[in-house]
């Protein structure tokens, strides 16, 4: 099975933290990217008015580094304890954090 | 090129689509014996084999729209939050943050769907192909009424 036995750990670690980078945001986002101007940046800078930041491709990148932590951790594992872990918890998670999700986007379609 | 781009995004969208609808419904609703109507013919497909399409239509069709992202953001978006439609942005930004969790589902979905196919994660495969399927539909139909609203 080799490598591929991190990949239950990584889809979950990366939902949580991505939404998490998204819900903490500014303070998991790495870079910003700035369409109008076309250009990247480090950390969350002042773009000024009329100018929006993108974070989501930094948000992914952010998903992509705790998901690959959580993969080397499940390689680290031994096998019968990662065995013993439910498999459940790959479809339990994004659909705990679908919810948590709609809770926080709530107030675009105007409950506060 | 930005509207070739978003020609193409939409296209393999529909592809992905058709992919992920076969697989649902051929595991939440298997073929009896004996029944061959179109629908039955529909979801008599053997779901494993769907898999490898339908990750490589999604990493398509998700490189495509995160191309064509930063057109949305400064076009229709502003255009719709001149117009107050906060619901129909909403509507998007659900959509973007449900595609980035199908995007990081899918290395735990091919393990679980990789032959052979192992019985004791069957209800995870069935849940995850249904989760699938939610976001990525529910992306298409926003994606797509978003589009009739104001394209890039």
């Amino acid at each position: 099975m080799g490598l591929s036995r991190a990949f239950p750990a990584f889809s979950a670690a990366f939902c949580v933290i991505y939404l998490s980078s998204m819900y903490f945001h500014p303070n998991l986002t790495l870079f910003t990217y700035s369409p109008r101007l076309g250009q990247w940046f480090a950390g969350v800078p002042d773009l000024g008015r009329g100018a929006p930041g993108m974070y989501w491709y930094s948000w992914l990148v952010t998903g992509l580094i705790a998901g690959l932590a959580a993969g080397a951790v499940a390689l680290a594992l031994p096998e019968n304890l990662r065995n013993k872990v439910w498999s459940g918890w790959t479809w339990v998670v994004p659909v705990v954090l679908t919810v948590i999700l709609a809770y926080i986007e709530r107030t675009w379609f105007g409950f506060k | 090129m930005i509207t070739f781009l978003f020609i193409l995004h939409g296209l393999f969208a529909v592809a992905l689509l058709g992919a992920v609808t076969h697989q649902a419904l051929s595991v939440w609703w298997p073929v009896r014996a004996g029944n061959a109507n179109f629908m039955a013919r529909f979801r008599a497909v053997k779901a494993a084999n769907y898999v490898n399409a339908i990750i490589v239509l999604f990493l398509i069709t998700f490189l495509l729209g995160s191309i064509v992202y930063p057109a949305y953001r400064i076009g229709a978006r502003v255009f719709m939050e001149n117009l107050r439609m906060s619901a129909t942005v909403g509507a998007f930004e659900m959509k973007e943050h449900l595609i980035t969790f199908s995007l990081g589902l899918l290395p735990a979905y091919w393990y679980f769907w990789r032959e052979p196919l192992r019985p004791e994660h069957a209800m995870t495969r069935k849940m995850m192909t249904l989760l699938l399927a939610i976001f990525i539909w529910s992306a298409f139909l926003v994606g797509h009424v978003l589009n009739n609203i104001r394209g890039v």
